[in-house]
């Protein structure tokens, strides 16, 4: 079976099974929503500072709701007990791998797609093309989250503290995106020009590059039981 | 027996060398301008960085090397090292605002390396924990090396991502008039870093064989354990 | 030249550095206060040199007690494995002839 197939295949499985029964992007997304909501009580920002802290606000909830779907990619397989299955499978499994950040990549998107117009509503920011290039960018970024999350969630899944130890893993190692994700959409929600983030649109990409290479490298020895 | 030589050699080393260093550090290096003495902190707070640093990137290397050849020894030595690149960064963090309070006034300043070491501390420590939450001795070289090598590559990243998100590190290293390092400073600062080095290797030798203790014992729990399989009875105690 | 003879040789060098940190102390502290007398200084109280040096002795100390800690540490687990160690070689090569577990 082909590389690309294999990686598809897995992303369609996870897709098909919530397209069945919806759970998993619900609560993605309500939690994300809630996060948003708890941000608009703790800060005020009705008064429209959208532009200063729309960016920290949007990061943190996808931050928070991407750790629980990296959670839920593995607990799934888990539960199933699927891993042995797939560990025996003839294939490559760093292609299981790249369909897993597929998948949780899509997920992001279709809550991304929902809470950023919904976060506009909230914060009295107007529609324009300007918000759809920050969600492309929250996306950019999401990618390389999904990335790293990917290959540590695999990892702390299988111990009894994974609620704390993906986020204390996951966290500093996103650093970088996470800064260039906060830079790039307040620039972009500021109007600026592109010459203003440009490098930190270049960070973005060299970085889900560069951790999308090592983890495909490196997945092997992480689910290896 | 040759590696309790090269370990003595080094204890021996360093003990000649701190006192040096110490010396250096507090009295033959010049009073700087503008801060006054507590600018001495320099001399253990930017060794014990360095040694951070070197903690992570040995801890990285040794787990590529693991992950090749799954030998025990090198896994010893790639979790000892991130124990020390963790100590030295603690360290790093607690003189880091020590020195920044009486000088900025504030205790945190946000510039670029503290927030870096911050980051790198955070990485140290998720490594030792995930390696605490594995299963056995095998699962938990396998996790840290991926978590050791992911975090080293990360580090150059991280630190260029503050940079630019932040102003620069503020320049301690003239004196007032001065274009660059004092030269007296500069050797103080270099003796200091030596020997901190030299304590690092002695640290890491002790740590290694500690490593290598744990897992003798581990081995003869494990030989224990076969003999009362075989013999009927009930196994040793377990090995935390 | 014996380990024995390092020994003493570093311990001379030590108390010799010793003696000089002493005496030289009394004259850091008045250095200090020299090196006080730039135009910044002059501007803040005195009291803030005597802060400052109150800060860098709190660093120094931390150091030294971070790294005592650690070596704390180090050495109760190795007395702990060694102790294991030993008790476990016991059970799998018993001294006596019978072995009753």
């Amino acid at each position: 079976m082909s590389y690309l197939r294999v990686v598809g295949l897995v992303a369609a499985k996870d897709l098909r099974t919530e397209l069945r029964s919806r759970e998993q992007a619900v609560s993605l997304l309500v939690f994300a929503l809630l996060i948003l909501v708890v941000f608009h009580f703790a800060f005020d920002v009705t008064v429209p500072d959208f532009t200063a802290f729309g960016p920290g606000m949007l990061w943190v909830a996808f931050t928070f709701s991407g750790v629980l779907a990296l959670n839920h990619a593995f607990r799934i397989e888990r539960e199933q007990d699927r891993i042995d299955g797939i560990l025996s499978a003839p294939i490559d499994r760093s292609a299981f791998y790249l369909g897993k950040v597929l998948s949780t990549v899509i997920f992001m998107a279709a809550v991304e797609v929902v809470l950023v117009p919904l976060a506009a509503i909230l914060f009295n920011r107007a529609f324009d093309g300007r918000l759809a290039l920050t969600a492309a960018a929250l996306l950019l970024n999401l990618v390389g989250f999904a990335a790293v999350g990917t290959l540590f969630a695999a990892v702390t899944t299988a111990t009894r503290r994974s609620e704390m130890l993906l986020p204390l893993l996951l966290f500093p190692a996103a650093v970088p995106i996470a800064l260039a994700a906060v830079r790039t959409t307040g620039h972009l929600l500021a109007g600026r020009p592109f010459e203003r983030f440009a490098h930190w649109v270049w960070l973005s990409v060299a970085y889900d590059l560069i951790f999308l290479a090592v983890a495909v490298l490196l997945f092997d020895f992480a689910i290896d039981e | 027996m040759m590696p309790g030589m090269l370990e003595r050699l080094l204890l021996l080393a360093a003990t000649l060398l701190i006192p040096v260093a110490i010396r250096m550090a507090f009295v033959l290096a010049p009073t700087e301008g503008k801060m006054g003495e507590v600018q001495r902190i320099f001399y253990f707070h930017v060794p014990s960085a360095e040694m951070a640093f070197l903690g992570v990137g040995l801890s990285a290397l040794f787990s590529v090397v693991y992950l090749y050849g799954r030998r025990r020894l090198v896994d010893v030595m790639a979790e000892a090292a991130a124990e020390l690149g963790c100590l030295f960064c603690t360290i790093v963090l607690v003189t880091g605002p020590i020195w920044a309070r009486p000088i900025w006034g504030v205790w945190w300043t946000g510039e670029v390396r503290l927030t870096s070491t911050l980051v790198l501390w955070l990485i140290l420590v998720g490594y030792l924990l995930l390696r605490q939450s594995a299963a056995d001795r095998e699962q938990a070289a396998r996790w840290g090396a991926i978590a050791a090598i992911v975090g080293a590559l990360d580090m150059p990243i991280i630190y260029k991502s503050v940079e630019w998100w932040r102003g620069l590190h503020p320049k301690v290293l003239k004196i007032s008039g001065g274009g660059g390092l004092d030269p007296v400073m500069g050797q103080a600062l270099l003796v200091s870093s030596l020997a901190f080095l030299l304590l690092f290797a002695v640290l890491f030798m002790a740590r290694v064989r500690l490593g290598l203790l744990e897992e003798e014992a581990e081995s003869l729990a494990r030989a224990v354990d076969r003999r009362a399989a075989t013999a009927g009875g009930a196994p040793a105690g377990g090995v935390s | 030249m014996t380990l024995v003879d390092l020994a003493g040789q570093a311990a001379g060098l030590l108390t010799g550095t010793g003696e000089f940190l002493a005496g030289l102390c009394g004259a850091g502290i008045q250095a200090a206060g020299a090196g006080a007398a730039t135009a910044f200084e002059a501007a803040v109280q005195p009291d803030a040199v005597a802060r400052r040096l109150r800060f860098l002795s709190w660093a120094y100390t931390a150091v030294w007690l971070i790294l005592a800690a650690y070596l704390l540490l180090l050495s109760m687990r190795q007395r702990r494995l060694e102790r294991l160690v030993r008790q476990l070689r016991e059970r799998v090569s018993p001294p006596g002839p019978t072995f009753r577990p």
